[in-house]
This record gives structure tokens, sequence and C-alpha cells, in this order.
């Protein structure tokens, strides 16, 4: 279908160019290391959060725990935590402007939304035990240990893909 | 000569979370212009139908690589103004193993997770509140799994070494 330029079309946007957006990722990563000295991060945000939320319900409990009680009194004062509220904003700005922000459970044509949510839940309690034993995820780990050829980083891009590929097959049905 | 904040241990400071909240902007925008907010789109990766995705992770991997290895070689840091991921092969092939399988299932990932929640996908959300949820998990069980987490240590070690050149060499073989 072919949009007669004249006419704003409400569809959304293409996406940017792969090799242009790589390099935009690179540069704001190369930023990173620059300025903070550090790479870009986003599942210790998460972690933190959990950390908040149960601390809200049990305030003693979270204080007296090994992994989260380091954290202190106030997990959420982080710059990690800061770099996950920019990345929900400029996720916001880039949808908003290729105007790509649909509100919906992705999934396969005829697979179920209860098929959808158990699979999203469970993807994402493992990544987020995971992301804690490797002290890191794609960002963290994958992506700035990467550019770093920190030789463990690599190691984890590589049984991170050998894992999902071996597990593909096994979980197509959400999306057909 | 840059003076980065992790070298002047300030990533505490007020500065280094506003910049903190720039560099994610950047990155939340980068990561939706190359179209990681769509799970559908990640999930192509794993049924081979859409390799987008690693032409972008590859790219920017290469980007950043070289543009560290220049600063770095030109005397615009040194590299004890950052913090080089050390290398604990236990909790990296064991995390990499449950992450890859984490990722397949959910086909999201922390990061593109956070800007598929702000193009409105709901498995975001789920997969966001699951994410938590696992940290927490982490945390509870801390007294058995913890050691996970350090097992293998072998401190800061990188590819270049690992194959016997020049971290210079190597870059430029590209």
């Amino acid at each position: 279908m072919k949009s007669n330029p004249n006419i704003p079309s409400a569809g959304p946007k293409p996406y940017m160019n792969p090799y242009l957006a790589g390099v935009l990722l690179g540069l704001v990563l190369l930023a990173s290391f620059l300025s903070l000295g550090v790479g870009l991060g986003a599942s210790a945000s998460i972690a933190r959060a959990g950390a908040f939320v149960q601390s809200c319900v049990m305030p003693q409990h979270v204080a007296d725990s090994a992994y989260f009680g380091a954290w202190g009194k106030d997990p959420l004062r982080y710059y990690l935590v800061f770099m996950f509220v920019g990345t929900l904003l400029g996720g916001l700005v880039s949808a908003i402007g290729g105007r790509r922000v649909q509100p919906q459970l992705e999934r396969g044509p005829t697979a179920s939304r209860g098929r959808r949510i158990v699979m999203a839940l469970a993807g994402g309690v493992l990544a987020g035990f995971a992301s804690r034993v490797a002290s890191g995820c794609t960002s963290g780990q994958a992506l700035t240990g990467g550019a770093m050829l920190a030789t463990g980083s690599l190691v984890f891009l590589g049984a991170m893909f050998v894992s999902g590929y071996a597990m593909a097959w096994f979980v197509r049905r959400q999306w057909q | 000569m840059i003076t980065t904040f992790f070298g002047q241990d300030g990533l505490g400071s007020s500065t280094a979370l506003v910049l903190s909240l720039l560099l994610g902007f950047g990155f939340g925008f980068a990561l939706e212009q190359a179209g990681f907010g769509s799970s559908r789109r990640l999930a192509g990766i794993f049924y081979f139908r859409d390799m987008t995705v690693l032409r972008v992770m590859f790219t920017a991997m290469v980007t950043a690589m070289l543009g560290l290895q220049l600063a770095l070689a030109l005397g615009v840091v040194s590299a004890e103004q950052i913090y080089f991921l050390p290398t604990i092969y236990g909790a990296q092939i064991v995390g990499g193993l449950l992450f890859g399988v984490g990722f397949v299932l959910s086909s999201w990932c922390p990061g593109t997770a956070a800007v598929g929640l702000a193009s409105g996908r709901l498995d975001a959300l789920i997969f966001l509140g699951g994410a938590a949820l696992g940290s927490i998990l982490f945390n509870e069980f801390y007294g058995i799994v913890g050691p996970l987490a350090t097992w293998g240590d072998s401190g800061v070690k990188f590819l270049w070494a690992a194959l016997g050149v020049s971290a210079r060499s190597f870059c430029l073989d590209f």
C-alpha cells in the first residue's frame, strides 16, 4: 500500500536502518564509558524496584537480608535506576514520534492470551533470577562487557544464545 | 584526560544520577528506533525470521569497542577510569544459560522490556513484574544460590589477551 506523502498516514513509521541504529546505540554506550566510567544496564534497577516493593511490605526482613540488605534504606537512589527511568522516557518519545505506541498483548495470530501471559511471566522470573546470578543482563553483560571484550561477558552472550536457540522450538506456539 | 564519575567514586552524586537519566534516554531512544519495543520482532532472532536485532547489537558493540580502544590508545581516558567487568566463569555460564531460556520464553530482556512497556506492550509489563519477582527469589534463597554469583571468579580478563594478541591488533583486524 502506497501512501500519499501529502496526507499524513496514521500507521506506524518504519524503524531506523539497523546499522544506523547500531551506531547510535554504540555511541550512547561509548558516551557512558567516557563520562560515567561504566556501561549501560537495565536489570539492576528491576531488582532494586523489587527490593523497594518488598521493603514496603516487610521492611525488617529486607534490611536483614544478605543481598538486598546491602543496598541500604533507599535502594532506588542508584545510577542504574535513573538510567532505567531514562530508558523508559527515551523509548516513549521514540515510540510516540514513530506512531508505534500500541497497547496490546503481543502474541502469534492463533496463540491464546493465557499462553502468552504464562510465557512472559515465567520468562521474566527466570531472566530476573539469572541476571542476579550473572550480575547483569543483555545490556550490562552482553552489550557492555562485549564492547569491552571482557571474556566472561562474551561467555555470557554465547551461553545465552545456546540455551535460547535450544529452547526456541519448544516455546514456538506462542508466535504461531 | 577524562576523569569519569567511576574514577572519582562519584556514581552516587546527583550529577551522575542526572547524567545516567540522560544516557538512559539515549539508550531507550536507540532501542526503540531499532525496533526492540516489539516482542514479536525480538522473537524473530530465535526462529531466523528477523535478524535485524543481531545486526543492531553487533554494530553497537563494534562501534563502542573501537571508540573505547581509540580513546584508551590516544590517552583521552586511562584504564583506571573505567569499570571493566570481571570474568566470573561459573556465574556467567549458569546465568547466561538461565537468561537465554528466560529470553526465549518471554521474548523480552530487561532493557527491551522497558521500551516495550513505553510502546504499550502488556507482555513487557508482565515480564518486568516477573523479573522483579525473580530478583526477590534470588535474595530469598541467597544462602543457597549466592555462591553461584562468585563461582569461578577470575578477575578482569580480555578476549584479546586470551588469544595472545594486543588490544590494538585485535581491533585493527575488524
